[in-house]
């Protein structure tokens, strides 16, 4: 075992992760609520593709797989996270780049 | 399962997950959630909204800090006096067994701490103030209230919390951002367990396991490496684990699951191993059929299922090989065929957790299950060439009858719920739900047990009559396949007659309640018990007549 930090995941391993965190709030869905996977595919952004419960879902989720995956506890929501209506967990691919951001922030430093 | 079951969620967290996994589960049942922290208020006024559709099943999930507030002590780091949270756990409980009253069954996970803690360390488990001491505390009074009223089941939420990653099963973000205490797959399992439990009250549990012999009770071909070759027991790590299995294999015998082998093998080869293998568990007195040929296995499941005269729908097969569990699950899909592990130090594990033995309760019939099919084997075995009431009158059988009382009234509804062939009206009731309905002075109740040469076959039948206006009603009329065929049917009838007849009625009838699998009821009704058909298709006996019981049986009955 070394203390050096894990590498920075690329792009793909994140899209990887977010569409298992998509597969796995899926399983907690109703058929007809189920949510869809592209870049493009809106997640908690007002059109009722994903509600509050199913956000924290997600949120919780997300931040285990993180924990998994790349090793560092990562933070997703924070207090005024979803004032901002570009916010980050509008979409898959805003999300992905919110991801790699927040596992950048919580790495210790190299 | 006739109606979709309704299901009510209350909970003091965010239990919508558990919902939606129901629902995700079984899409069809009613799942409904009472309004968030509601818990007291939902328990005490049946007149809340989420009472009004009448839910069969509670599931009361609560934290302990918020079901007792002295637990809060607890965690606080104070011992709160212990006759406080007895106090609030009496009262807790007594909510909890008057809903019980309302349902048909009440699940409650057994409290477990809500974050990851340690407690006071070392002292912790033994302390009054220790937290995992006071969890054992509550959960010791739930699993006594458990035991009393037969209808409330405590389920292991430690189980889900360690199989969904122990501390990390534990979700702080979830409860601070919605009041989700656990992370989703903490949910699932916990559906997952609620789901069987309910699928076992509805329909009873599987009561048959098939299994298949080479790689899965011993490793190796018996008939290719010979007795003393296949792996089993000794010191070998596969031949260990094919000996646990059949432990395990032995432990759902002893609670009352048949074993039975369909293999592709040679018959006397594999006795041999069962007689002489030294580190063989089960013996090959321990499976109450077989069918050891090269035929195709679903064909042989089929023929094991007619000899043991059970339905397909409770049977379990097992079998190291993906083709053969293929071609089973294709050509019996009522067969429950699980996958089974190519490695045999999983095996056991996966015998251990299948939940498709789960039993709602234990009766010493089950017990003794395999034991009544050698003696119904004997029995057959013994049937003279001669004619078919000379056998009967061989038997020397004795029907005992009951008023039912409360040490029969776990086997009684056993036999009520799980009982399909040979039953009249095919009602399903919970001990509690039967006790009350056999309780009015207008109604008679009685279970019967059959014993002979053989054999005490046990708790076999059930038969029930109902008196109003001088007019009496066959209610249920239920007997195990063990017994059929051999007069207790009509002794059955003759009590409930006299019964009728000793309240004042003139007559008794009876409706059947034709389902697919009655079948054999109906054929008995029509053609041998002796009442006959009205236009509207009940069956009547006017009481006037004679309707004696067989006289090659003795009918004995218990003083009232």
């Amino acid at each position: 075992m070394t203390d050096r930090p894990a590498p920075a995941p690329s792009p793909a391993d994140v899209l990887r992760l977010v569409e298992e965190c998509v597969a796995a709030l899926n399983e907690l869905l109703p058929a007809a609520e189920r949510l869809a996977f592209s870049p493009t595919a809106p997640l908690y952004d007002g059109s009722g593709a994903m509600d509050s419960l199913s956000l924290v879902n997600f949120i919780v989720i997300a931040e285990g797989k993180i924990k998994e995956r790349f090793g560092v506890d990562a933070v997703l929501y924070r207090e005024h996270t979803l004032e901002n209506p570009a916010h980050p967990f509008r979409n898959v691919q805003a999300f992905a780049e919110h991801v790699r951001g927040a596992v950048a922030a919580a790495a210790p430093p190299a | 399962m006739d109606r979709p079951p309704r299901l009510l969620v209350v909970s003091d967290f965010t239990a919508d997950n558990l919902a939606a996994a129901l629902r995700g589960r079984s899409p069809a049942w009613t799942v409904t959630t009472a309004p968030f922290g509601q818990t007291h208020q939902t328990l005490l006024d049946f007149s809340a909204p989420v009472w009004a559709g009448a839910p069969e099943y509670l599931v009361l999930w609560t934290r302990p800090e918020a079901a007792f507030p002295s637990f809060r002590g607890v965690t606080g780091g104070r011992t709160p006096p212990r006759p406080a949270l007895e106090a609030e756990v009496d009262e807790f409980l007594a909510a909890v067994a008057r809903a019980a009253e309302r349902v048909r069954a009440v699940f409650v996970p057994l409290w477990v701490s809500t974050g990851a803690t340690r407690g006071w360390g070392p002292i912790d488990a033994f302390h009054d103030h220790g937290v995992s001491a006071t969890l054992d505390f509550l959960n010791d009074a739930l699993r006594r209230l458990a035991r009393r009223t037969k209808n409330i089941f405590p389920l292991d939420a430690e189980r889900w919390l360690r199989a969904a990653g122990g501390d990390r099963a534990y979700s702080p973000r979830g409860w601070y951002l919605g009041k989700i205490p656990f992370v989703p797959d903490v949910f699932k399992r916990a559906a997952d367990d609620v789901a069987e439990a309910v699928r076992t009250l509805e329909v009873g549990p599987r009561k048959w396991l098939i299994v298949d012999l080479d790689d899965t009770l011993w490793g190796g071909a018996l008939g290719e490496v010979g007795r003393d070759k296949i792996l089993l027991g000794g010191h070998d790590p596969a031949g260990e684990a094919f000996a646990d299995v059949q432990r395990e294999l032995a432990a759902l015998k002893a609670r009352g699951v048949l074993l039975a082998i369909a293999s592709k093998n040679d018959e006397a080869v594999v006795r041999d191993a069962f007689d002489r293998h030294p580190d063989m568990v089960l013996r090959w007195t321990d499976f109450a059929a077989a069918r050891i040929n090269w035929d195709d296995k679903a064909k042989n499941i089929a023929d094991l299922a007619a000899e043991l005269r059970l339905g397909l729908n409770a049977a379990v097969f097992i079998d190291d090989h993906p083709a053969e569990r293929d071609r089973v699950r294709n050509a019996l899909p009522e067969v429950l065929v699980p996958d089974w592990p190519a490695d045999p130090a999983l095996a056991p594990q996966a015998l251990r957790t299948l939940a498709a033995f789960d039993a709602v309760a234990v009766s010493e019939e089950d017990r003794r299950r395999t034991a009544l099919y050698a003696e119904e084997k004997a029995r057959a075995a013994a049937a003279p060439g001669g004619s078919r009431d000379a056998w009967l009158k061989s038997l020397g059988a004795t029907v005992w009858v009951n008023r039912l009382n409360d040490a029969d009234l776990t086997r009684a509804a056993q036999l009520l719920n799980k009982t399909n062939q040979m039953n009249l009206a095919t009602r399903r009731l919970t001990e509690g739900e039967l006790r009350a309905w056999a309780a009015p002075a207008h109604r008679r109740f009685f279970t019967f047990r059959v014993a002979d040469k053989f054999g005490d076959a046990g708790l076999v039948g059930l038969g029930s009559v109902e008196v109003e206006h001088g007019k009496a009603r066959v209610t249920d009329f239920v007997l195990s396949c063990r017994v059929l065929g051999r007069g207790v049917e009509r002794t059955v009838l003759s009590v409930l007659a006299a019964e009728a007849k000793a309240l004042g009625a003139a007559t008794v009838t009876a409706t059947l309640v034709p389902t697919e699998r009655n079948r054999p009821c109906a054929e008995f009704w029509e053609r041998e018990s002796g009442f006959e058909k009205s236009p509207d298709g009940a069956y009547v006996l006017d009481l006037a007549r004679a309707y004696p019981a067989p006289d090659h049986l003795t009918v004995a009955r218990a003083s009232a």
